[in-house]
């Protein structure tokens, strides 16, 4: 933390908005990825086709507000743990419909 | 704005942070999103445009087919196809007044049980014609020609080319899933059945499409039910085909195209019957009408989500990627703008950055709900490509088996099998009436006969318009036995569930499948409202930051500068030397439709390095003045190289060529009024040495209006 | 009906436009009463409300909601234009 607070606050926050985009960019997209794969799983629809398509819908919403949440956000570790849980929550969604 | 001086790491305001999001996701691709915005725009008319720059076709008369015209069609299938399974005709249409005429080949296997799909089939192949045939169309020139070729096609050459669009959709993957998605059916049967399979492949397609599951789907369901819409937009690609010019091969070979081709050629089978080349007649005198080779409207409509001269997937992975980001950009916008109803109708002119700010504002509050609902469509479209998860994780079995499922949705059909027996068709403009009369005055957009001049013929009767936005491309249909003419029961409708009606709902709006003019004019306005709403918000990029300070402007603004100067003015011009190049290019040069599209893309490459040898204000000027002269003098060119001249198109009610010309002069005028707004101009604060408020060009603004139409 | 409903619909931007005080300045010199100002919003919305029938019943439910929103964004923004430029002439209609 010390070392981190040294480094020139112009270096600091190029190096946080380039973690924040990754994070926006490839973890949300990753979470929308594993949301549509739990939703599409886990939607109680009798026709499968619909499932799929509403949850592809809703990745891109997913995908949507995790870039608003990282971006918004105070801090990076507040942006991390701000998807992680969703993303956990997917996860285990998942793994109860494969394994459940 | 503030993106340059706000700090990350620690807390602030929302709307701080969302305003950095909203600048910087508008600027990075927004020069792309511009494009895409302004050619999608135009793709609302790509009939209109197509059929403009085919000025051979020009003397079609607006007319309803008549008995005779009927007689005439009727004798030129019987002529070239008297053993297909199918023909169909494109009645003529508000949007395209030609009668189109193509037919499917009889199988090479007699069609067993598959007959019984055969409307299925022939709906959705249709339906991708349709697309495939624009994208045919779409520029690459060549694309089209696969169905004027497709005549002398042997069937078995039908055949082939078919199945390598399969697998080309196929392999493509993503694309064909999404496009599978779409189709979700229609795709992957095709080649191992192929040719009995045939119908059960169009079926596939077509089922899915009326569930309307998905985006594409739909737009194949549509398209292929409803010809009548479509159906236009089929014609006319139609039309364009020819032999297969320069990219064509290429072109084909990606599964769309090939598709296209396929279904270009006939709506017929999906699979195994070949499909005939495509006649093209006016309806008035039963002539057939050669139109020349063109890049059409199809090379817009295939550019603002493919891109041109990439690979398809990655171009679509491109733009999917700028449409995320335009989605990030309306959200954030919203949080951002302060006082959305309080500023609601307030527009400041002459004030500088103020009145950016204003236009800006009103272009995206006011038409936020199609903003919002053709970015969010868009992606939809996009759905299976983007987002391959939610298909893989619904069915762990496999892509086929969700293409199985998604077929199921199609309720098979029931046309009977061939008798032998030869019996003459009957009077087709009777029935004709007799389905407008059911309908209330609805016109019949497309007619199909399957066993013609059998016993067992069956009719089949669509109409031109869509009911409704969330029923998918279930359009409605009568059929009639092919002899008596005696109506038969009609095809089963398939009920939309809550989703499918929301991914029909998108598809329908994303693609502007009305047969009506005005929501399709009132989605070319809001196109037009997005395509201002990208530039100003660019422009105010560059204003906001102008000369904050003396001394050297910084690489990064000028290169912005630079930048909108060549992706705003300079794609306006290229997009009018497109349309000069249609009808300055020799009719007979083979390879003209893919000049058409060079002449697009040297001009923008001029554009582009006329932006950086100029001075800013003066370059834009100067592009602004060009695209207006070019635009302006667009209905002398039409008159002078072949076209109908406006006097003629309004005295005879054309009204496809007479929007065409009329926005070509209105733009024209509104560009040139924009540039010389821009030359007078002042910047604020040279005149009132006040605050260093950099007021550049407000009058770009009313001209920017212009500029997308 | 599409004509009816543009109607309805510019009109009754209008309205609210002149129920909003800014705008109620430039049209009538003057912002008038809260309460007059409370009574044009009024109108103003039933007005758009009315817009909704007229546009479906030329379109059809669905596409007829569509063709109002794309109605309704091209009303408001006529009237955009027409309070920048000329809102005066706005008076006559509204009261």
């Amino acid at each position: 933390m010390k070392t981190w607070l040294a480094v020139d606050p112009a270096v600091r926050q190029r190096i946080d908005v380039g973690v924040r985009t990754v994070l926006a960019v490839l973890g949300g997209y990753g979470l929308a990825l594993l949301g549509a794969a739990a939703l599409a799983a886990g939607l109680p629809f009798d026709f499968r086709p619909d499932a799929v398509s509403l949850a592809i819908m809703l990745a891109f919403v997913l995908h949507l507000l995790a870039i608003i949440w990282v971006f918004a956000t105070a801090t990076v570790i507040r942006a991390v743990v701000g998807l992680a849980i969703p993303a956990a929550f997917f996860g285990l969604w998942l793994l109860s419909i494969r394994f459940g | 704005m503030k993106g340059q001086t706000m700090t990350f790491d620690q807390p602030r305001p929302l709307r701080q942070s969302m305003s950095w999001l909203h600048t910087w996701s508008g600027l990075l691709l927004g020069w792309l999103l511009f494009a895409i915005f302004v050619t999608g725009t135009l793709s609302y008319f790509r009939n209109e445009i197509t059929f403009w720059m085919q000025p051979e076709l020009h003397g079609a008369q607006p007319v309803a087919t008549d008995q005779i015209a009927f007689l005439r069609a009727l004798a030129l299938l019987g002529r070239d196809a008297p053993d297909a399974q199918q023909w169909s005709l494109t009645l003529p249409t508000p949007r395209n007044p030609t009668l189109g005429l193509s037919w499917q080949a009889a199988e090479n296997r007699p069609p067993a049980g598959d007959v019984a799909r055969e409307r299925p089939d022939q709906s959705g192949i249709r339906g991708e014609g349709e697309e495939g045939g624009r994208r045919g169309n779409r520029g690459q020139g060549g694309a089209p020609s696969p169905d004027s070729a497709a005549a002398e096609r042997s069937s078995s050459d039908g055949a082939i080319r078919e199945r390598p669009n399969r697998e080309g959709m196929r392999g493509e993957g993503e694309e064909g899933g999404r496009r599978g998605n779409r189709g979700q059916g229609g795709a992957p049967s095709p080649d191992s059945a192929a040719t009995e399979r045939s119908s059960s492949d169009g079926a596939i397609r077509e089922r899915p499409n009326r569930g309307g599951m998905r985006g594409e789907g739909e737009e194949g369901g549509r398209r292929g039910g409803l010809q009548r819409e479509q159906g236009e937009p089929d014609s006319l690609a139609a039309i364009e085909d020819r032999p297969p010019v320069g990219d064509a091969a290429r072109e084909r070979s990606n599964s769309g195209e090939a598709r296209g081709a396929q279904r270009q050629q006939g709506q017929g089978g999906g699979g195994g019957g070949h499909r005939g080349p495509r006649l093209v007649l006016d309806p008035a005198s039963g002539s057939t009408l050669e139109g020349r080779p063109t890049a059409g409207g199809n090379f817009l409509y295939r550019f603002h989500f493919e891109l041109y001269g990439m690979d398809r997937i990655w171009a679509r992975w491109i733009v999917g990627i700028a449409t995320m980001f335009m989605f990030v950009a309306l959200v954030s916008g919203v949080i951002v703008h302060r006082r959305i109803f309080k500023d609601f109708f307030t527009f400041r002119p002459g004030k500088g950055k103020r009145s950016w700010l204003d236009a800006h504002n009103a272009s995206s509050v006011l038409s936020l709900p199609f903003h919002l609902i053709i970015t969010f469509s868009g992606l939809v479209l996009f759905g299976n490509m983007l987002v391959p998860s939610a298909q893989q994780s619904a069915y762990p079995e496999g892509l086929d088996a969700y293409r199985a499922e998604a077929r199921r949705m199609f309720v098979p059909s029931d046309i009977p099998k061939p008798s032998g027996e030869r019996a003459p068709l009957t009077d087709l403009a009777a029935l004709v009436a007799v389905a407008q009369n059911t309908w209330n005055g609805e016109r019949v957009g497309s007619i199909t006969i399957t066993h013609p001049g059998d016993r067992n013929a069956v009719i089949e009767m669509r109409q031109m318009n869509f009911p409704g936005l969330t029923g998918g491309r279930n359009i409605p249909t009568l059929r009639f036995d092919g002899v008596t003419g005696e109506a038969l029961a009609t095809p089963p409708m398939r009920e939309s569930s809550l989703v499918q009606a929301i991914g029909s709902t998108l598809n329908l709006l994303h693609r502007g499948f009305f047969a009506t003019p005005v929501p399709r004019w009132l989605l070319f306005l809001a196109g037009i409202g997005g395509s201002l709403m990208i530039a100003s918000g660019l422009i105010m990029w560059s204003v906001s930051r102008a000369r904050k300070s003396p001394g050297p402007v910084p690489w990064g603004h000028r290169l912005v500068e630079v930048t909108n100067i060549a992706a705003i003015a300079g794609l306006i011009v290229a997009i009018a030397v497109h349309f000069w190049a249609n009808r300055l290019i020799p009719a007979n040069l083979a390879t003209r439709a893919d000049w058409e599209i060079y002449a697009f893309f040297i001009a923008w490459a001029i554009m582009l390095l006329h932006a950086l040898l100029r001075p800013g204000k003066a370059a834009w000027v100067e592009q602004l003045a060009c695209a207006g002269a070019l635009f302006a003098l667009l209905p002398v060119v039409n008159a002078a190289t072949g076209g109908l001249a406006l006097p003629g198109s309004i005295g005879r009610g054309l009204g496809l060529l007479i929007g065409f010309d009329l926005c070509a002069l209105v733009s024209g005028a509104g560009l040139l009024f924009t540039a010389y707004k821009v030359h007078n101009h002042v910047p604020r604060a040279r005149l009132a040495a006040e605050k260093p408020l950099p007021g550049t060009e407000p009058a770009l603004l009313p001209a920017a209006m212009e500029e997308a139409a | 009906m599409n004509l009816l409903c543009l109607v309805l619909s510019f009109w009754g931007f209008a309205a609210i436009s002149a129920g909003m005080e800014r705008h109620a300045k430039d049209i009538f010199a003057a912002a008038g009463s809260l309460r007059a100002r409370r009574l044009r919003l009024l109108a103003g919305y039933i007005l758009l409300a009315l817009a909704l029938p007229a546009a479906i019943a030329a379109h059809g439910l669905s596409i007829g909601i569509a063709v109002w929103f794309g109605i309704l964004a091209l009303a408001s923004s006529a009237l955009a234009l027409v309070l920048a430029y000329c809102p005066r002439i706005l008076r006559w209609a509204l009261r």
